[in-house]
Formats: structure tokens, C-alpha cells, sequence
């Protein structure tokens, strides 16, 4: 056991900053104390008490903030306290007098609002599966954004939610649009009847902003977490949620979306969509195989833009023939600008570097380069043969999913914050095997809300620092979103044009625009 | 020099030095400056915020920003922004109760605690009003802090005025939730006075002496509620007392959105301590701080 700390002088926060950062930390694994607290005679004491006193904070004075944790050993005590600091940083708007009475807990949440049907749950994954059951107990419907709640909690939650008619969207749950309301990272969409269930954020937001481009539209779309369709979950709330669909009148058409379900999920999902639904159902199970669901009665997709188009085809009361002649078109197409890229680059450039803030979308893309160029590297490869050495150091055809673990402890999410693709950018560009860089650019509430003027100087820069080499590079960009969004795809699209950058209308397409560019430089595995 | 137009300031408390004065700046935040001089602190305030003592309420600088504060000549210069002292009206901070209110203020009281269990944050000392709060303490630190404000709490109000070294100093926070505590106990000693004609203040001046803090923030706080002086908030609670339920819920709201924990552990002490005065008064008990 180690107990380390730090001293910052003249730092203010208000207390419950300062004890919310302490529980951030505490929830840490092999961190078993840990205090931020003010520098003054009594702190010290309890911090004594504590066994967590350091001879640093002896003389310290009321003015002074001190941090100090208690862990397994060193390591995991200097690690929670760069936490600390950075989780202090980043609330740096410090104390504030509020005009107006903010509830303080969940119940004072209720009195305040006597008239909510659902809340959203973002705390540490600890406390997180506490308070989703209170609250499910009150009669409302859960969207738990939190991680890190265990899987014995999430089943808890999802059969006491199954028994008593009440949604568990979560956990990690981050996307859902309810009776037309965007929730967590969504888009702002066209409302109409197509439902979606989907147990991929990213994969929802795609679907449902083709849909919504089409000039269609969402009834409901309800996100379950990622884990939903493993094994031990069992797909509770996927299953719940195509039956909640199936019965919601405002729904005519259901599209389900999901990595490929465990298989005793997938036989569940299928049968229910045999023998229970009339309504008609498209389902896109990313590299997963369609059978089943289609000896049931769905229609399959293979990507995630087709599982848009088919149920926008059913919606407009239109044949699937006229979207796959538009889609057989534009793999023309495609090839025909792939041709165009490959004839600009040096003898040394032949692959491609995705750099993907979304998950699913990044799966997407590997599985769709995997039929195109073969196995590609990455930091969660399809293949784990190909899992990088280092996350950090890209080599050959290589897809980079900057939201996993080790890129996001401590920092903000990259589809909030793009400093760390940013800088991933430059990197790969100067790599001189590199000849196509790939990005997925996810619009709506809670992502970056200036995404075009970020990328925008940062492609710009990086295709100038390759000039001097005679090299060129291609951007290719997807953009997940709709004009409604808050940003505006429109005016995004046209700041990474302005910057060079060719923008695909779909993940899929700029997945096969960068592999086929790959492919005519050789660089196929 | 700028003489705007677009800054407006709306009251004085009645313990702001009108001199000349210069001071340094202590700390900013989004709706209060705290500016040091040799007297203490005085606070520049947003409207919302409300009056104080030491407050001085203005409406349309941005306090993030300042960096320079003195009173020349009559006028409030913030960076090189200047505004007329003289149009500001003055805040007083004392109130008016006598011996004939007692009743419905003991009334308001029990609505003012039912509120504010309801409704402060978990996180706050409202555990000493309602024993199941206590498990939202879950760290062993939290559980060490939570048992000392206990202690420190129930020794002051057994009449071991001792304790107050106990509270002081002690939480989270920019101003300790023991501080916060103390003030809250300072105001009920001052309100049991006016409400009984017993002097208190030589009790509120000793608790005073041995909560004196270095948080020049926390100790300008914690002199005002020892000399009986009110934030414009608390003021409005006490006298919603005297109004209807409504008015109570509505001013307890209003006291709990200041800080995070600070309204609610104010509002914990004053509710504790004047439950123990008047219980013990009552009972022809001996009064806690003879």
C-alpha cells in the first residue's frame, strides 16, 4: 500500500467539485482512499485520521488544496493523482452562485420535475447501477451513459426494467432519440416511422442520419449498450425494445443494428421477429452472419448506410432496386476517383490510416477494407493476429479506434475533443507509406461543436508538410450528421472541401473509396 | 476611464467602506469578486446573488475579468470601469423580530427543515438533521469528516462551546462546511436573542473568537453572523417564516443554490442550534450557552 499526494497553492474549488473529483479517483481500481480537500487545521486532522497525512501537508495553510490517495501501490497512486489534477482542470469553472435552485439528488430531481418519464445517468460506474434503481423504482425509464457497471448490476436492471414495462438503455449507453428528443451524443433528425434498436452509438447515429438525409425520418431510437447482445446479458432490452417498437404506433418500420449478437441472442432476436413481429424489420449485425434473421423474416443489410436506405425504401413506399442501382452507380464512381488518387502518389505510398472516433463506424470500415485490401492492423482489430504492439504507432494498412480505453483515460472523449487526432494526423501524414488518411467526422449534441474549423488548418497543414517530398495525401472523410445538426453538415462538408478533403456520403463509402485507392497502389495485404 | 452606462450597481451593504480604499483581488468567479483590504473583504456581487453585509451588488461587469478594484472619490473603479457609489441604495442587514413573533417562527422553522431534507444536496451536513443521509458518505475520509462534524456539532450544542475548534476549518470546499456550520449557529444564537430579549453576545462572541479562521473568506462570514448581520437571502428566509409555505419552500430554494453545500450547511446549523435553544428554554432547562 502507497499513499502520495500533492499540494497546489491557492486553488479554489467548491466542495462538492472537490469531493466528486475524490470519488472519481476512489473509483480507480487499487485506489482505496483518497481526499482533495482544503489545507486547514482540521482537514489535517481527518486526513490524519485518515492514515493519508503526508509530511508535505504538514504546513500547509488553509489556502492550499491538497490531494492525496491512497493505493495499491505507487504507480496507481501517481496515476490517480495526474487524474486528479486533470479532472480539477477541467472543472476549472469553480465555485458558482447559481440564480436558480438546481436539485441536488434524484428525489429533489423528481419533486422539481413531477412530470419526467426517464432520467439520464452519468456518474462513476460504481454508484451509477444504485441510483439507475432507484429510479426505476420510481416508475421512470433509465438511460445509463455510465461504464464500468458490472454485469450482475446490468442484469438486475434490465429484468426488473423487463418486469415492470420500463426501458434500461445502457449501460454505456451514450445515444438514444425518444419521442423525437436527441439524448447524449445524438442527432438532431427528421421525425417519422422508422424505429431503430440498436446496441452500437455510432451505428444508430449513422442509420438514423441516412434515414433523416433521405428525407425520412425517426420515430424512436432506442440505444442498449454495447454488451446487451453478449451472452450473459442475453439481449434483454433488445428484445424489449423491437417489442416496444412493434406496438408504438408512430412506428411502421423497425431497423436493428448491432455487432453481431452472441448466438443464443441472435436465435431469441430472430424468433421473436418470426413469430411476434408484423411490422417490417431491417437488421444490419455488423460481420455477423444474416441467415437467421433472414430465414425470420428481416431483410438484411450489409452495411450500415444499407440498413438506412432499405428501410428509407420502405418508408418512401419505394422498391430496394432504385437504391441499389443508385449504390451499384456509385461504385463506379468510386473506382473511377480511386483511379484519379492513386495516380498522385510517390512510389513509397500505399495505405491507409483510419483514424476513427466512432467504434462501430471503425468496424465498419475494417470490415468493409478487410474484403477490399485484406486484414488490417489496428488497436481492436477483427483479427487479433493484427492488433498493434503499440497503440500509438501505426504500421502498414492500420484503423485506429481513438475511443478505446487507452486513449480516453483522463481526457475527453475524441469525438468531443480532437486534439489527440489532430495530432495523430500530422504523425501519419509524415509516415512516408502513407497515402490515405481516413476520418469519421460525428456531428450532433455533445460532439465538437466546431469540427470543420479544427480539421479544416489541420489538413491543410498536413498536406502542405508533405509537398516538400513530392508526396500527396488523400483525405477521405465521412460525416455522420445532418444539417439540422448543430453544427451542420453542409457547412462542415464544405470546410473540409475548402480544405482538400473528399467527403464520402457514408462510412461505407469512404471505407471502399480509401481501400480501393489502396488496393491500385499495392498495397493490399 | 470609462464611466459606463451598461454597469449598474444596485445596493451597498451597510458595512462597505466608503473611503477611499484600494484593494487587491482575492478571488473571481462568475458572479462575485472577493476584494481584500485591511478592513477584511468586500464582496462584488451579481444582482442574483443579492445583498450582504459586505456585498456590493452590480449588474454587467464581467468579474472574471477584473483585475484592479478601489473606491476613490465617491466611486467604484473595477479595471477602468467607473461607478457612482451614491446611486446605489443601501442594504441593510439587520432584522427586526421581538419576543411576539416566536411562535411562527419556531413554525416556519419545522417547514424550513422539511425543505431543506428534502432537497440539499446529499453531500452536505444535512445528515445531522436526518440520520439516513449519512450513508452518502462512502469514502473512509468522508466517514472521518462526516463523524467530526457530528461530534463537533452535538459537543457545541451540549454547551461545550470548545468544540467549535472541532468544526472549524473542517470540509470540502472553498468555504469549510464546519465554517458553514458555525455561521448558521451564530445566526440562531442572534435570532434566539431578539426572539427572547436574552443577551447572546458574549456566547456568539466567544464562538467567534475560536472559530477565527485564516480563510479571510470564511472568517469575514463567520463575523458578520456573530454580530447578527444577514445575506440578503437568509434575511429573505427569515422573514418568509412570517408569510405563508409557499414563500418558505421558494426562500429555502433560493438558499440552497448558493454554492454547492454552503446554503445547506448554513441552514443546518441555524436550524440545530435554534431547535436546542428553544427546546431547552422551554423546558426551563438551563440555556445551552450560559
Amino acid at each position: 500500500m502507497a499513499v502520495k499526494g500533492i499540494l497546489r497553492e491557492g486553488e479554489y474549488y467548491d466542495s462538492v467539485t472537490l469531493m466528486l473529483v475524490a470519488r472519481d479517483v476512489l473509483a480507480m481500481e487499487g485506489v482505496d482512499d483518497a481526499a482533495v480537500v482544503m489545507g486547514t487545521d482540521q482537514n489535517k486532522s481527518i486526513l490524519e485520521t485518515s492514515g493519508i497525512l503526508l509530511d508535505m501537508f504538514k504546513n500547509a495553510i488553509d489556502s492550499d488544496l491538497l490531494i492525496a490517495v491512497k493505493a495499491k501501490d505507487e504507480a496507481t497512486c501517481d496515476a490517480a493523482i495526474q487524474k486528479a489534477t486533470e479532472l480539477l482542470m477541467s472543472r476549472q469553472s469553480k465555485t458558482q452562485e447559481t440564480g436558480e435552485y438546481m436539485p441536488k439528488s434524484l428525489e429533489g430531481a423528481v419533486d422539481f420535475l413531477p412530470d419526467a418519464n426517464m432520467v439520464i445517468i452519468s456518474l462513476a460506474g460504481k454508484y451509477a447501477g444504485d441510483e439507475a434503481m432507484k429510479a426505476l423504482k420510481k416508475g421512470l425509464h433509465v438511460m445509463l451513459f455510465s461504464d464500468n457497471v458490472s454485469i450482475e448490476t446490468e442484469i438486475e436492471l434490465k429484468q426488473y426494467g423487463k418486469e415492470h414495462g420500463l426501458l434500461v438503455m445502457g449501460p454505456d449507453c451514450g445515444t438514444a432519440i425518444i419521442n423525437g428528443a436527441p439524448l447524449c451524443f445524438a442527432n438532431v433528425v427528421n421525425r417519422g416511422d422508422i424505429g431503430i434498436v440498436a446496441a452500437s452509438g455510432t451505428g444508430l447515429q449513422e442509420v438514423s442520419a441516412v434515414i433523416s438525409n433521405e428525407g425520412v425520418g425517426i420515430s424512436q431510437a432506442i440505444g442498449t449498450g454495447g454488451r446487451d447482445v453478449k451472452k450473459d446479458i442475453g439481449g434483454i432490452m433488445f428484445i424489449e425494445g423491437i417489442k416496444a417498437l412493434e406496438e408504438d404506433p408512430e412506428t411502421k418500420y423497425i431497423a436493428i443494428v448491432s455487432k453481431p449478437p452472441h448466438p443464443e441472442v441472435l436465435e431469441k432476436v430472430a424468433a421473436l421477429i418470426k413469430t411476434e413481429i408484423k411490422k417490417p424489420v431491417v437488421a444490419i449485425l455488423l460481420g455477423g452472419d444474416p441467415k437467421v434473421v433472414e430465414e425470420a423474416g428481416a431483410i438484411p443489410a450489409n452495411t450500415l448506410e444499407e440498413a438506412g436506405l432499405i428501410a428509407s425504401s420502405f418508408s418512401k413506399g419505394k422498391s430496394m432496386d432504385e437504391f441499389k442501382q443508385l449504390l451499384e452507380e456509385r461504385e463506379k464512381g468510386l473506382l473511377n476517383l480511386a483511379e484519379t488518387e492513386s495516380k498522385n502518389k510517390t512510389a513509397t505510398q500505399k495505405f491507409v490510416r483510419g483514424l476513427y472516433t466512432g467504434g462501430t463506424l471503425c468496424d465498419e470500415a475494417m470490415l468493409i477494407s478487410r474484403t477490399i485490401i485484406g486484414e488490417v492492423y489496428g488497436n481492436a482489430p477483427l483479427n487479433p493476429q493484427f492488433k498493434l504492439e503499440d497503440s500509438w504507432r501505426s504500421k502498414e494498412n492500420t484503423f485506429v479506434d481513438l475511443g478505446e480505453d487507452e486513449f480516453t483515460v483522463g481526457r475527453p472523449h475524441p469525438m468531443i475533443d480532437f486534439t489527440l487526432r489532430n495530432k495523430k494526423i500530422l504523425e501519419e501524414a509524415n509516415d512516408k507509406e502513407v497515402a490515405v488518411i481516413l476520418l469519421d467526422v460525428v456531428l450532433g449534441y455533445g460532439s465538437n461543436m466546431n469540427p470543420g474549423d479544427e480539421l479544416n488548418p489541420i489538413i491543410k497543414q498536413a498536406k502542405k508538410s508533405v509537398e516538400a517530398d513530392g508526396r500527396n495525401i488523400t483525405f477521405v472523410c465521412t460525416i455522420t450528421g445532418t444539417d439540422k445538426d448543430p453544427q451542420g453538415r453542409g457547412k462542415v462538408k464544405q470546410q473540409l472541401e475548402d480544405a482538400g478533403a473528399i467527403i464520402m456520403p457514408s462510412n461505407a463509402a469512404a471505407s471502399k473509396l480509401a481501400s480501393y485507392i489502396v488496393k491500385n497502389l499495392g498495397g493490399a495485404r | 476611464m470609462v464611466i459606463s452606462t451598461q454597469v449598474q450597481i444596485v445596493s451597498i451593504g451597510n458595512s462597505v467602506p466608503l473611503c477611499d480604499t484600494i484593494f487587491t483581488v482575492h478571488s473571481t468567479f462568475e458572479r462575485v469578486a472577493n476584494l481584500l483590504y485591511s478592513g477584511g473583504i468586500v464582496s462584488v456581487v451579481t444582482e442574483d446573488i443579492g445583498g450582504g453585509p459586505n456585498n456590493i451588488v452590480i449588474n454587467g461587469f464581467n468579474f472574471l475579468n477584473l483585475k484592479e478594484a478601489q473606491i476613490i472619490n465617491d466611486e467604484l473603479i473595477l479595471n477602468d470601469t467607473k461607478i457612482f457609489l451614491s446611486q446605489a441604495s443601501k442594504y441593510d442587514s439587520m432584522i427586526n423580530l421581538d419576543d411576539s413573533k416566536k411562535t411562527t417562527f419556531l413554525s416556519g422553522l419545522q417547514i424550513f427543515e422539511r425543505v431543506l431534507v428534502k432537497h440539499a444536496h446529499p453531500l452536505s451536513s444535512v445528515f445531522l438533521l436526518d440520520d439516513r443521509r449519512k450513508s452518502f458518505f462512502i469514502t473512509p475520509f468522508e466517514k472521518n469528516l462526516r463523524n467530526q462534524l457530528d461530534t463537533g456539532v452535538t459537543e457545541i450544542l451540549n454547551g461545550k462551546l470548545s468544540s467549535v475548534s472541532k468544526l472549524k476549518g473542517i470540509g470540502f470546499g472553498f468555504t469549510p462546511q464546519g465554517d458553514d456550520l458555525i455561521s448558521g449557529i451564530l445566526l440562531a444564537i442572534y435570532v434566539y436573542q431578539l426572539l427572547t430579549n436574552y443577551s447572546t453576545a458574549h456566547i456568539r462572541e466567544e464562538i467567534y473568537r475560536l472559530a477565527r479562521s485564516k480563510n479571510v473568506i470564511s472568517d469575514t462570514f463567520l463575523y458578520f453572523s456573530a454580530k447578527g448581520e444577514f445575506f440578503e437571502r437568509f434575511k429573505n428566509l427569515i422573514h418568509a417564516f412570517f408569510q405563508d409555505k409557499e414563500s418558505i419552500i421558494n426562500a429555502t430554494m433560493q438558499l440552497l443554490a448558493i454554492g454547492e453545500t454552503s446554503g445547506a450547511d448554513i441552514g443546518t446549523g441555524f436550524i440545530l442550534a435554534s431547535k436546542e435553544a428553544f427546546k431547552k428554554s422551554t423546558n426551563g432547562g438551563v440555556l445551552i450557552w450560559q
